[in-house]
């Protein structure tokens, strides 16, 4: 229990200073580090043939975003679907089917980060650590600038004071804004995180899969695979970024992915240091502290509750053997190396910021903390994502708003701005459309047969399947590779 | 109107408001209501289910009970708004007496023809004799005249008209009681402000309001959410191997929707309408009501507002070198012929000191005031002189007739204007005596008023055409924020803009013509039913008092309206919490048995439980229509108590109602089964 009260203060105790850090780099404050970092997005500035001074409204500010993500998209899959022909490859490992390309490049630009392969059996160097680690750079770093322009445009734009009446208002530059929070937010903490991962021993190398005699001598393989790679790198921005997708099929119960009890650490501090800090870093763009002491304690609040709860159900028996022999707490699908509470801790943790990687099984979950994780993802702003997670959070706030400024009395009112049909009306679309996406599809799996593979009775059975994932995986890859 | 106003209603007008409610039902008026029209074509469903369950011989008794509720669910969401619509044409229906068929006498060039009234277009000219009735809206442009508005006002005192004053307009309907004016209508036909006013109170110009707008938006995209979820359901039982009752499902979809605000929703804003026109406010849309709560700054008139507009005298100050009843009484004869409140108020304040008003000689000659000069007063026979006026226009005139200013003259001018008050030098042809000091008397509990405002976040701001020391002296009596003095009426206009700028919503009261441009560019332009039609026109609420302080009450209304609307939806939405233990366990228990945890009021059956829940959902409707029309009190307390009270009353009290509500109907519904 100390152990986890501990993480969460030292996330938050480093999370606050990063956020005003962070807030100096999206509002382009003078800073000891220009010297150092400005040379280098000049470069990219260049390299991209951008003029950093051009101004965007939120028209031409949306269409660079949807425009890069176009580029990138195309980008991801073509590099998935040749990746045999291209360089690092020493494993010699064939192309991604071309719906696996399409699913893996999509899955990586919205930094959704589902993983429908096993990293190191079917991507190669190239792919894994230059094409799927540059979408993890990028992706949040598109989130983070979108929500910088939306706190821009709620605060009424750069050109606030000087803009008139129904004037464009100035939202920034998109490219500076992602381009900064690579190179000044995101490079500079993963090398760090990278370096600390290494050094607990997660692999960092470019040389192909390392050949070992089994232990067992009586097995029948003569010489086992173990693949390895720039595993800490990709570990690094995979929990500093939301991203998810981890370097083995496993993830971060892996543990060549997440070695040590002190690597758990830091990899779970990884997951909510950014998204902390963004809530302080919106404090310090708008000019209001205390609607970033407010929007943290609302989340905080709801971050433990829903925490605890996870905690809680995992300390209780597997609910699926009560009555069998099942005693407490939930083992199933848990590494014994981590137990139960540092499990919930990092499902709870890594739900709610949407960041998807894992050190347990999320499928072997009691049902309270399986809920926990489902009321996570749903919710996207206890935290959230990096950045959307804040932009999800305002809806709230604005529709929170919106009926509490009745109350009192007035046409309700955020940041000297009314909220009226024109506001309410995307807010309500943001509330209908995830309900929209989410039960609109729901129904065809839970009706077709085909869709789902299973019938009723085989649900308990691919259930099992799936809470054994990670170790029939390692069974599938070693049988791929023996 | 005032003693008019409808505040129960008879047995006829509720019969009437259920026909009208009924007449409502039409799908085309529900769909103005997405909330109300997801409840109404789910109970045309339930029927055809109940219906069809009978005709295959399956028992259809909870299908059947499920549709009656429903339809008074349905129901009583249209009887609010009727009943709110019957309270308002009980109102209108007084206003419509004043408009009679009436006749006009129009001139055209030099001809006079007698007219209908409704014949009258805006331009035309019209001759009212006194006892006629005044054909149309418009402004004297020839004579003066009394009028009794009564009709229109609900008071019955007469009120003074005149051409080329502030007080030049009449309404169509009021009565001439004296004298003979020429006037120029200024509305076509229908058009009329008793057309508009008996329009907007009957609802025929009902329109949504912007927050009304916005507030459907939102509820309409609540109940799609839930919509979508009851729609899925069916396909996530089916993969559980469960099934579900389509009339259980048609129940919970009514149960999550926010029926209880979707259902007053209308009433609420005609209610708010109503309001305003109880406290003989015309607003010219429901819009300005809404306004009306958002005010941020108040521009006060200070004269008729906040103070009573007349400066009275208070004190007669003595220069030492004088005797004391020789001042008042010289202040006395000089107040004599003065017809103004003030000398009325000298000659008044003299007889409370125990000096009676002198009978003034037939030979006495009467120097009146004129604003050259700036002094009157009074000559007698004998040659003696009692003069007062302001004291550097005394002064001139002391010179001149070469007496000597006492040197404690400058001293008590200098103390009644430090005091707010304005200083008159009384003299005689002897001696400089003294000074009358008048002072403006702030109005009693106007204070409290703007304390009240205050709390409520709106800010009051005093304009005076005084110097900055007497208008000081008033503002900190009154405790309004902040004044300007010697204010020209550009100066209005100017500080409207300026206050809008910075993202401010202002009211203000007007009745002069110019005036008018400031109450067109204010948010809320309240025009007294006495001033110029230009203002009336300019404005976008008339106050039939005439009472400026109204602009007060008319914040508050504005302010009601939007609480009463937050509350309800609050409490509305808080309801879901308990009717999700009701009806998720009663739906899912066959199928998921643990799912029965969750039913943690212990109902007795599934459908005992899903029959009280829906119940509960068609009564809330009209128990709270009192409320809905009524409105939420409104108490000056700051914006955080006030949320803080209606989060705890609305908010967590409507999250135990159901609760309770719906255990004691479960207990009652289940000992029939």
């Amino acid at each position: 229990m100390f152990e986890i009260v501990l993480i969460c203060l030292i996330a938050v105790a480093l999370a606050i200073p990063l956020g005003s850090y962070m807030a100096g780099v999206f509002s382009g404050q003078k800073h000891i580090t220009d010297g150092f970092f400005s040379p280098i997005e000049s470069l990219l500035y260049r390299l991209m043939r951008v003029s950093p001074n051009e101004s965007m409204t939120w028209r031409t500010y949306g269409m660079a975003f949807l425009m890069s993500n176009l580029i990138l998209g195309v980008v991801a899959f073509l590099l998935l679907k040749f990746q045999q022909v291209l360089p690092f490859n020493p494993d010699h490992i064939g192309p991604l089917s071309w719906d696996l390309a399409l699913h893996t490049a999509i899955s990586f630009i919205t930094n959704t980060n589902q993983q429908h392969y096993a990293g190191q059996a079917q991507l190669s160097y190239l792919s894994q650590g230059f094409l799927i680690v540059t979408l993890q750079f990028v992706s949040p770093a598109m989130g983070l600038a979108i929500c910088v322009a939306v706190l821009r445009g709620m605060t009424g734009g750069k050109n606030n004071k000087t803009a008139k009446e129904g004037e464009e208002r100035d939202l920034g530059n998109y490219y500076v804004d992602v381009v900064r929070g690579v190179v000044r937010v995101f490079l500079p903490l993963s090398l760090i995180v990278a370096l600390l991962l290494a050094w607990q021993g997660v692999p960092s190398t470019f040389s192909g899969a390392q050949h070992v005699q089994p232990l067992d001598t009586q097995s029948s393989m003569s010489s086992q695979a173990i693949p390895v790679g720039p595993v800490s790198a990709m570990a690094a921005i995979k929990q500093l970024g939301t991203n998810g997708g981890g370097w083995y099929g496993s993830n971060s119960a892996d543990p060549l992915e997440n070695p040590t009890p002190l690597s758990d650490v830091i990899e779970t501090i990884a997951i909510v240091l950014i998204p902390i800090a963004v809530v302080f870093m919106a404090g310090g763009l708008i000019g209001r502290k205390k609607f970033a002491w407010m929007s943290f304690a609302t989340m905080a609040i709801l971050s433990v509750s829903f925490t605890a709860a996870t905690i809680y159900s995992e300390n209780q028996a597997n609910a699926a053997f009560v009555g069998a022999s099942a005693m407490g707490p939930n083992m199933e699908g848990k590494e014994v190396r981590f137990g139960p509470e540092l499990s919930a801790l990092w499902g709870a943790l890594t739900t709610q910021t949407s960041n998807g990687s894992v050190n347990a099984s999320m499928d072997s979950f009691n049902p309270l903390g399986g809920l926990m994780a489902r009321s996570g993802m749903l919710v996207n702003a206890i935290w959230g994502g990096v950045g959307c997670g804040f932009v999800n959070f305002i809806v709230y706030v604005w529709l929170a708003v919106f009926l509490s400024g009745l109350m009192i009395g007035r046409t309700p009112e955020i940041f000297g701005r009314k909220i009226e049909t024109k506001e309410v009306t995307p807010l309500s679309s943001l509330i209908v459309l995830p309900a929209l996406c989410i039960l609109g599809l729901l129904p065809l799996p839970c009706l077709s047969q085909v869709l789902r593979g299973t019938v009723i009775q085989d649900f308990m059975e691919s259930h099992r399947f799936f809470m054994s994932m990670p170790q029939r995986l390692r069974i599938m890859v070693l049988a791929w590779q023996g | 109107m005032k003693n008019q106003t409808v505040q129960t209603m008879t047995m006829s007008e509720l019969r009437q408001a259920s026909v009208d409610s009924l007449k409502k039902l039409s799908l085309l008026k529900m769909a103005s209501s997405p909330v109300m029209f997801i409840v109404w074509v789910g109970t045309l469903l339930s029927a055809a289910m109940t219906l069809y369950q009978a005709v295959q011989d399956k028992p259809y008794a909870m299908a059947l009970i499920t549709t009656i509720i429903l339809f008074l669910t349905v129901w009583f969401s249209n009887l609010a708004e009727s009943v709110a619509e019957a309270k308002s044409r009980g109102q209108a229906s007084s206003l419509r007496s004043a408009k009679q068929s009436l006749k006009a006498c129009r001139i055209k060039g030099e001809s006079e023809s007698w007219v209908a009234a409704a014949d009258l277009i805006k331009g035309d000219r019209v001759k009212v004799r006194a006892g006629e009735y005044i054909p149309a809206d418009g402004d004297i442009i020839v004579g003066v005249a009394t009028v009794n508005e009564s009709a229109v006002t609900g008071e019955s005192a007469a009120v003074l008209r005149e051409s080329g004053t502030d007080h030049s307009s009449v309404i169509g309907g009021t009565k001439l009681l004296s004298g003979e004016v020429v006037l120029e209508v200024a509305n076509d036909p229908g058009n009329s402000f008793l057309d508009r006013m008996i329009g907007l109170v009957e609802g025929a110009q009902r329109q949504k309001t912007p927050n009304e707008t916005a507030l459907t938006v939102l509820l309409s995209s609540l109940s799609a959410v839930f919509l979508l979820i009851v729609m899925t359901l069916p396909a996530m039982a089916h993969f559980m191997g469960a099934s579900l009752d389509d009339t259980m499902l048609i129940a919970l979809l009514v149960c999550l929707i926010p029926t209880t605000i979707g259902g007053l929703l209308p009433a609420i804003g005609i209610a708010g309408m109503n309001r305003a026109l109880k406290a003989n406010v015309v607003a010219k849309s429901g819009k300005a009501v809404e306004v009306a709560g958002d005010i941020d700054t108040l521009l006060l008139d200070k004269t008729g507002t906040i103070t009573f507009g007349d400066r009275q005298a208070t004190e007669f100050l003595v220069s030492k070198d004088a005797d004391s009843i020789e001042m008042i009484k010289a202040a006395v004869w000089s107040s004599l012929d003065d017809p103004t409140p003030e000398g009325k108020s000298v000659v008044l304040l003299a007889e409370n000191k125990g000096i009676d008003k002198p009978e003034a000689p037939a030979d006495a000659e009467f120097i009146p005031f004129s604003p050259k000069t700036r002094i009157s007063g009074v000559q007698l026979v004998d040659g003696s002189l009692m003069m007062k006026g302001a004291s550097d226009s005394m002064k001139t005139w002391a010179r001149d007739h070469q007496l000597s200013w006492p040197d404690d003259m400058d001293g008590l001018v200098r103390k009644v204007a430090k005091q707010g008050g304005t200083p008159l030098v009384v003299a005689s042809n002897t001696a400089v005596l003294g000074v009358i000091a008048l002072s403006d008397v702030v109005k009693p509990g106007v204070a409290e008023r703007f304390a009240q405002l205050r709390a409520l976040g709106v800010r009051t701001v005093m304009v005076t055409g005084d110097n900055p020391v007497t208008a000081g002296v008033i503002a900190a009596q009154a405790g309004v924020d902040d004044f300007i003095a010697e204010a020209k009426p550009e100066d209005k206009l100017a500080l409207i803009r300026e206050e809008q700028a910075k993202g401010r919503l202002v009211a203000m009261v007007g009745e002069g013509t110019n005036d008018a441009p400031a109450l067109a560019q204010a948010d809320i332009g309240l025009a007294m039913n006495s001033g110029t039609q230009a203002a009336k026109e300019a404005g976008n609420m008339v106050d039939l008092d005439s009472d400026p302080a109204k602009l007060l009450s008319v914040v508050e209304i504005g302010k009601q309206l939007l609480i009463t609307r937050g509350a309800l939806t609050t409490f509305s939405l808080a309801n879901d919490v308990a009717k999700y233990f009701v009806i998720l366990p009663a739906i899912f228990v066959t199928a998921i048995p643990i799912i029965g945890t969750l039913n943690v009021m212990h109902l007795h059956s599934p459908q005992s439980a899903v029959i009280a829940a829906l119940i509960f959902n068609a009564l809330i409707i009209p128990a709270l229509i009192p409320l809905a029309l009524k409105g939420v009190k409104v108490r000056a307390i700051t914006a955080e108590k006030l949320l803080r009270n209606n989060m705890l009353v609305y908010g967590l009290g409507g999250v135990l109602l159901p609760f309770i509500s719906i255990k004691i109907l479960d207990v009652i519904i289940s000992s029939f089964f």
